[in-house]
């Protein structure tokens, strides 16, 4: 493993909040994390597999949610406020849909779904909170979602 | 009947139409190549490297006595197997293709950079012969069995034998240029987005219970709105702040190989910082003192001294008012004789020169097409101009070729009229990789699409090329193909301020229109005798050699430390001859322990972070100097090794074997 290595081309993206999205490792690393939680998850509360796997989409579903189609901006004040309407998800890319970065993080949330219910047995009330959230989730990374304010939930003033 | 008649005369008249206003296209042979190389395998040992370059004739009359010459493939690394590189064909007429193909065989393990082939021909009307050139090709490595010791003498004695000139148009590709992609082992990703990620979630966690602090404490600012909008400071009170120490740090001598750092400690755990009365002797590797003129030079500080009690420090005025001294003329021809062009006008502030000077070169209709590592100041004058931005991925000319492409066939955003002016911006040297700009290539794709190119040398001027003309004299090309050649004097010359080298039509357009020129102070009359005089020195009118020995000196310097840090298994970026030498941190932890470390062992060098570099990509960056001597670099490679072998950053390893494989990737002729 220490042998291997990757390289890393320049991106052409300016954004510098989105553009370590286009790195080599990334996606390895977001589906490892996701398992090590469910390991931590598992070993802190000592419950079934199945209820640590909806432990850990619901609380992706939060912490995705929040960070990638709630909070606006870019961390840092360089790029002077471009950026100050858009949400993480519609940074990406510059904005083009459909690329392969926003198809691999919307099948994340679905296989999640399918793994927490799976192991749940279907059961309620389980299956109701794990729909919602995927539900919400992959409503919210469509293409015709791109800049939609629901409501004027989340618009600027 | 009546109407298809009617109808037909519309078309033609459409079509006299259109093709009249491709009438300068459409009169003359347009000849377009495109070259292919690929690799075959014969068997698990023998590879060829098929070349095929197919030649068209795209505009409406014939080309006569075409040839075709790719002189890129060296005869001692390259042997000829089928087929000749140069082919003739007696014309070729509109519209018609011709082929021609051939095989090689390598001896060396190399990376062929793709160099374009040259295809002359004759049009009857125009009297001299016609140029183009076939498209670029991506890297290819090629492999071979042999032995990696005896190639690699091949290779260096290739490096320095090879000539590096380049004439008028004839595309010769350099040895000087060895450029890699950055290669990350796959286990420090994996854990760098971890790192990074772990400090995000501190920090918002941080930030949830100020927040909830901050609800029960009354605000004296009921009612404002506030300064910073959403999560704008989370990366500088957050991150940026836990490692303040590494950066700003203050200095109490000047920046010579040799400096006084000042100490500061914090009470805060870093939120603040004091300065204490504690002076550090530290070897210097962070400032631009290329050729060593930071610090007092026996030669300039004398006249420097002297204009200041003639000048006085300040002009107090702008350029236009009463801020041009003879000392200012004097600056402005030595710069442009130095430069190689025919005038040049010179302002107060390096940023300033970048930022001014684009919104007056091009506005609302232009397009400006700039390198996606380029530097702050050209992002804020392209910003500032009005003009369309686009950017091409770094030194990549296949890539800025078809940006172009896709950008004129599609002219201005939404009117699609064609572009009133095209300007691609590059820098010679790139002062977060070190790496060298491919010019030749870049000026020969902006000549095909008859865009103008406007050199940013920052940090070439003076540090590279044989007499210390920057990166187009190391590369070999001529300073008239360049439209627009910037520059500023802090970096070599010891000085302050920027330039702007061009035609004498362009630089008077500039002293009417520009602001910096007509608003800002002018160069304050001590530093303009300080360029002065190291120009002087550089070009050795002072009567010594000491020029010469400067530029030999920051040569042997830059090329001697890269290679002894790649030997130890460092990854350092940039290209031979480049005085900036990055080495690869990746990780944010190690930013600050690297940092501390060495200036434990009194050593002060320049880390590097988001967001002045891509997130993943954090580096401590050497600037080598023509003022440190052997010794000094012996003392900072020994303290370089030592942390980097404490804080875990030597990520290749570190056998000869290894290195040699990897100074194997030279560009070849």
């Amino acid at each position: 493993m220490a042998n291997l290595y990757v390289q890393a081309m320049q991106p052409t993206d300016l954004n510098r909040n989105t553009e370590w999205f286009t790195y080599p490792g990334v996606w390895t690393t977001y589906i490892l994390i996701l398992f090590f939680s469910w390991l931590v998850v598992l070993s802190v509360f000592g419950c079934s597999p199945g209820m640590a796997w909806t432990i850990v989409h619901l609380s992706h579903f939060a912490v995705t949610y929040q960070f990638f189609h709630w909070k606006k901006g870019t961390p840092f004040a360089e790029d002077q406020g471009v950026y100050n309407r858009l949400t993480w998800w519609e940074q990406i890319d510059n904005g083009k849909q459909l690329t392969r970065n926003r198809k691999f993080l919307l099948v994340v949330p679905v296989v999640l779904y399918l793994i927490a219910s799976h192991t749940t047995d279907y059961q309620h009330p389980m299956l109701f909170l794990n729909t919602l959230a995927v539900f919400i989730l992959v409503v919210a990374k469509f293409p015709h979602m791109h800049k939609v304010r629901i409501f004027g939930i989340n618009a600027d003033q | 009947m009546e109407n298809a008649f009617r109808s037909g005369i519309l078309a033609v008249l459409a079509l006299i139409f259109i093709s009249s206003s491709f009438a300068n296209a459409s009169d003359s042979p347009f000849i377009v190549a495109h070259k292919r190389v690929a690799l075959k395998k014969l068997n698990p040992i023998v590879e060829r490297i098929s070349v095929s370059i197919d030649v068209y004739n795209r505009g409406s009359a014939t080309a006569y006595d075409v040839t075709l010459a790719d002189d890129s493939w060296a005869q001692d690394v390259f042997d000829s197997v089928i087929g000749n590189t140069s082919m003739s064909w007696g014309r070729l007429d509109a519209g018609s293709l011709v082929s021609h193909s051939f095989e090689f065989e390598s001896k060396v393990k190399t990376v062929y950079y793709g160099a374009p082939a040259l295809i002359t021909y004759r049009v009857p009307t125009k009297s001299g012969l016609q140029e183009a050139y076939s498209t670029p090709t991506l890297p290819l490595k090629i492999l071979s069995d042999s032995d990696t010791g005896k190639k690699i003498e091949k290779l260096k004695r290739l490096q320095s034998s090879a000539p590096p000139a380049f004439h008028h148009h004839r595309n010769q590709t350099l040895t000087a240029v060895r450029s890699k992609m950055i290669t990350i082992p796959y286990l420090t990703a994996l854990t760098t987005y971890f790192s990074y990620g772990l400090l995000f979630v501190f920090g918002q966690l941080r930030d949830f219970f100020r927040r909830i602090i901050d609800l029960w404490s009354h605000s004296s600012l009921q009612g404002y709105a506030p300064i910073c909008l959403g999560l704008e400071d989370f990366y500088i009170r957050r991150l940026y702040l836990r490692i303040q120490d590494c950066f700003n740090r203050p200095i109490s001598s000047p920046p010579d190989a040799w400096f006084d750092v000042v100490e500061r400690v914090s009470k805060d755990n870093n939120k603040t910082l004091q300065r204490t009365k504690n002076v550090s002797r530290c070897l210097n590797l962070g400032s631009y003192n290329y050729l060593g003129f930071a610090a007092a030079d026996e030669y300039c500080t004398p006249r420097v001294i002297e204009s200041l009690k003639r000048f006085s420090p300040s002009t107090c005025s702008s350029r236009v008012d009463g801020g041009t001294t003879t000392l200012h003329t004097e600056l402005e021809e030595r710069v442009a004789s130095f430069v190689g062009k025919p005038a040049a006008v010179v302002f107060g502030m390096g940023y300033v020169t970048n930022s001014a000077i684009l919104p007056v070169l091009i506005g609302k209709g232009g397009l400006i097409i700039s390198d996606s590592l380029n530097h702050n100041s050209i992002v804020n004058g392209a910003r500032g101009s009005g003009a369309t931005v686009r950017v091409f991925q770094h030194n990549t000319p296949s890539h800025l070729e078809k940006v172009l492409r896709e950008q004129i066939a599609d002219g201005q955003p939404r009117t699609h009229r064609p572009w009133k002016k095209i300007i691609i911006v590059v820098e010679g040297i790139y002062s977060m990789e070190g790496e060298l700009c491919k010019l030749p290539e870049i000026v020969a794709v902006c000549k095909k699409y008859k865009a103008y190119v406007y050199l940013d040398e920052a940090h070439s001027i003076g540090a590279v090329g044989k007499t210390g003309r920057g990166v187009c004299e190391l590369l070999g090309v001529d300073t008239a193909e360049v439209d627009v050649m910037m520059g500023t004097f802090t970096k070599s010359f010891g000085s302050c301020g920027g330039y702007i080298a061009g035609s004498k039509e362009l630089i008077q357009y500039l002293k009417y229109t520009c602001p910096a020129h007509l608003y800002a102070t002018s160069v304050s009359p001590p530093a303009a005798q300080q360029i002065i005089s190291s120009i002087k020195v550089i070009l050795g009118e002072d009567g010594s050699s000491r020029g010469a020995q400067k530029l030999a000196g920051i040569r042997e310097n830059s090329n001697f430390f890269r290679s002894e840090l790649q030997k130890m298994g460092f990854e350092v970026l940039g290209d031979n001859d480049s005085p900036v030498m990055p080495i690869m941190l990746y990780n944010p932890s190690k930013i600050p322990a690297f940092s501390r470390e060495c200036l434990k062992r009194n050593v002060a060098v320049v880390t590097v972070a988001f967001p002045a570099t891509p997130l993943l990509l954090a580096r401590a960056r050497i600037c080598i100097s023509a003022a440190h001597t052997r010794k000094d670099l012996i003392k900072a490679l020994e303290v370089i090794s030592s942390v980097g072998d404490l804080v875990g950053v030597k990520y290749f390893p570190a056998e000869p074997n290894k290195q040699q494989l990897e100074e194997g990737r030279v560009k070849m002729e």
